[in-house]
């Protein structure tokens, strides 16, 4: 799954029309807007309100470890120019002086920078890159659930922290503008983070009747599965033999006993 | 040795090998730090408190990381050094130690003990070698003592970066108590060949047969680069020790290894061998499931283990020990095999 978090909903508008998600009426409490492999939540402003909403989001969907979850927004800066996009290396939240890392490992085309995380508007700080209102509250909820890798944080900068009110089209147009190279990033992602899978659909289907015809018990079938990878490691091939063992009948405890014993040995001939 | 960049493979989208350093703020100015990064001018340098928010951080992906590990320089504060574990050959030496100027290795082996004991593959080089040096002065002051450098990471592999090797046999050469082994599975003795290396440093070559180091070791130097390392050391006048660690369960075990120990110890002068040690792939109970946690089609899994005290290791550990012992005997001293 890929999970986003906005802020507001001028941050996400791009990101649903590129996706055309589709809202999700019988949410009561936020407003998310899916198709079958995205889920885009809007948080309201600040961490906290990032760190409920991604909770929300996860418990309702669920965990896998191939997801990515993703908090796009704008950012202030002072020393950035209007438009840049910055794929955020490092949070510092100012209140707690905590700092988090994301896992940048896969290649992009984004500058990295610093974000530093406020509980209000940013008026009078010294800021030393980038700054925003929910990256440490984003990324300490969703680093409960994801491994760093599959957290990120791409941030736009609207403005030099002067106080300048910002139109809902400028900042659809930033989102806008970058959708390209965001979505270019996250394919990439996708396809590295997927996990091998040694077992098909045969071996799967063979352990699980197996186990059924056998008896087995929940320890025996750990150390069924466990006979039945190690024989798809050794021999890159499934154990075509195992076909035999559908025809065997089990009457009691010591057959099944008996059949499951041959059955490792061969297994790890 | 010029650390290989990984992943410079178009297939993939994962970033070089050392594509971001993190640097702890304390050891920003070390003269180790701007050494290595002036070595590394394109990566990303992020600047962080401690090492342990990075190298820490929870439900971190080793096998991902892996693709794309990141360096962490810092400072290590406590333990320089530590004692020798019960799981590894101490050659009879009583006051037996380790030290770790570096955690991870840049190679990949699938059997390797740290998979499952950091929870980063991220690598952390401690910058300040200097305060290693001086704990280890005032830990084992007017005592013999065996330290092996290079358990928690392969640090000859890593000379061209950190110069610690050479760090370490000049500390060696003014310590005539302390017995110092660089155990490598790497290539690179070229890189510290100038040196007068003295007689209480043990250098201590990890060799398998090419096949397990194709199955199991990945990014490490072929067999025949290994060979050719040891023979250029041999020729510096060095005593060896050869390291047959692990030994790995394959299909076809007894020609493989057999045709291994005939290639190695016919290539050697058996004069120039210090020693032989053997051993079989063991691990802790804990450690294994760690391992099978973090990959559970590792090819370490292709046979079953027995467990004994807590131990985990083949059921035929004995039968594979003796066969290698046997045919080496054929070559080595059996009084020189651990």
């Amino acid at each position: 799954m890929l999970y986003f978090i906005c802020a507001f909903y001028n941050e996400a508008k791009p990101i649903i029309n590129f996706y055309k998600l589709k809202r999700v009426n019988e949410n009561k409490f936020f407003q998310v807007f899916e198709n079958e492999d995205i889920k885009l939540i809007i948080s309201g402003i600040g961490k906290i309100n990032s760190a409920i909403a991604l909770a929300h989001i996860v418990s309702k969907y669920g965990i896998s470890d191939e997801d990515i979850i993703i908090n796009i927004g704008i950012c202030g800066s002072r020393s950035r120019e209007i438009g840049e996009v910055v794929l955020v290396n490092k949070i510092h939240d100012i209140e707690t002086g905590r700092d988090y890392y994301p896992d940048i490992l896969i290649n992009h085309q984004f500058e990295e920078g610093t974000l530093e995380t406020f509980s209000k508007p940013v008026v009078d700080f010294d800021i030393k890159d980038i700054c925003d209102m929910e990256g440490s509250g984003f990324f300490k909820a969703s680093s409960k659930f994801f491994s760093p890798h599959q957290i990120q944080l791409v941030k736009i900068v609207s403005d030099h922290l002067d106080g300048v009110r910002l139109t809902s089209e400028f900042v659809e147009n930033l989102i806008e503008k970058n959708i390209l190279t965001i979505d270019d990033y996250i394919n990439k992602m996708k396809n590295s983070f997927v996990k091998k899978d040694l077992l098909n659909a045969w071996d799967k289907k063979m352990i699980d009747k197996i186990s059924l015809i056998l008896n087995l018990t929940e320890n025996q079938k750990i150390q069924f599965n466990k006979a039945y990878i190690g024989y798809k490691i050794r021999e890159s091939k499934s154990p075509e033999f195992i076909k035999n063992i559908l025809n065997v009948r089990v009457q009691d405890k010591n057959e099944s006993k008996r059949e499951f014993k041959k059955l490792i040995n061969k297994l790890y001939e | 040795m010029k650390v290989k960049e990984s992943s410079r493979n178009l297939s993939t989208s994962f970033m070089n090998s050392f594509s971001h350093i993190y640097v702890e703020k304390e050891v920003l100015n070390h003269h180790i730090t701007l050494e290595i990064l002036s070595k590394f001018p394109n990566s990303k340098v992020v600047e962080i408190e401690n090492y342990k928010d990075v190298f820490n951080r929870p439900r971190q992906n080793f096998i991902i990381q892996k693709k794309s590990p990141k360096l962490i320089l810092a400072k290590k504060t406590s333990n320089c050094l530590y004692e020798g574990s019960s799981l590894c050959e101490d050659f009879g030496e009583t006051s037996f130690y380790y030290s770790s100027n570096i955690f991870n290795c840049i190679y990949n082996c699938e059997y390797c003990y740290l998979r499952g004991l950091y929870s980063s593959s991220n690598i952390v080089i401690f910058v300040n070698i200097e305060d290693f040096f001086e704990e280890i002065n005032k830990t084992i002051k007017d005592k013999r003592a065996y330290i092996c450098i290079s358990y928690d990471s392969d640090i000859l592999a890593f000379e061209n970066i950190t110069g610690f090797v050479r760090k370490w046999i000049e500390f060696a050469s003014k310590h005539n108590n302390l017995l110092i082994e660089i155990r490598t599975k790497s290539s690179n003795f070229r890189s510290i060949k100038d040196l007068e290396i003295p007689a209480n440093v043990i250098f201590a070559w990890t060799l398998s047969p090419q096949e397990i180091i194709d199955n199991f070791e990945y990014k490490t130097p072929s067999l025949t680069a290994r060979l050719n390392d040891i023979k250029l050391a041999i020729s510096k006048g060095l005593k060896v020790r050869i390291s047959l660690e692990p030994i790995m369960k394959i299909k076809g075990f007894e020609a493989i290894y057999g045709k291994f120990i005939d290639k190695v110890f016919t290539e050697m002068p058996s004069e120039a061998i210090r020693d032989v040690n053997i051993g079989v792939f063991r691990m802790s109970e804990e450690h294994i499931k760690r391992l099978r946690r973090l990959d559970k089609y590792s090819k370490v899994f292709g046979y079953d283990f027995k467990k004994e005290n807590g131990v985990v290791s083949y059921f035929d550990e004995e039968y594979l020990r003796s066969f290698v012992r046997k045919r080496l005997i054929n070559y080595i001293d059996k009084k020189k095999i651990y």
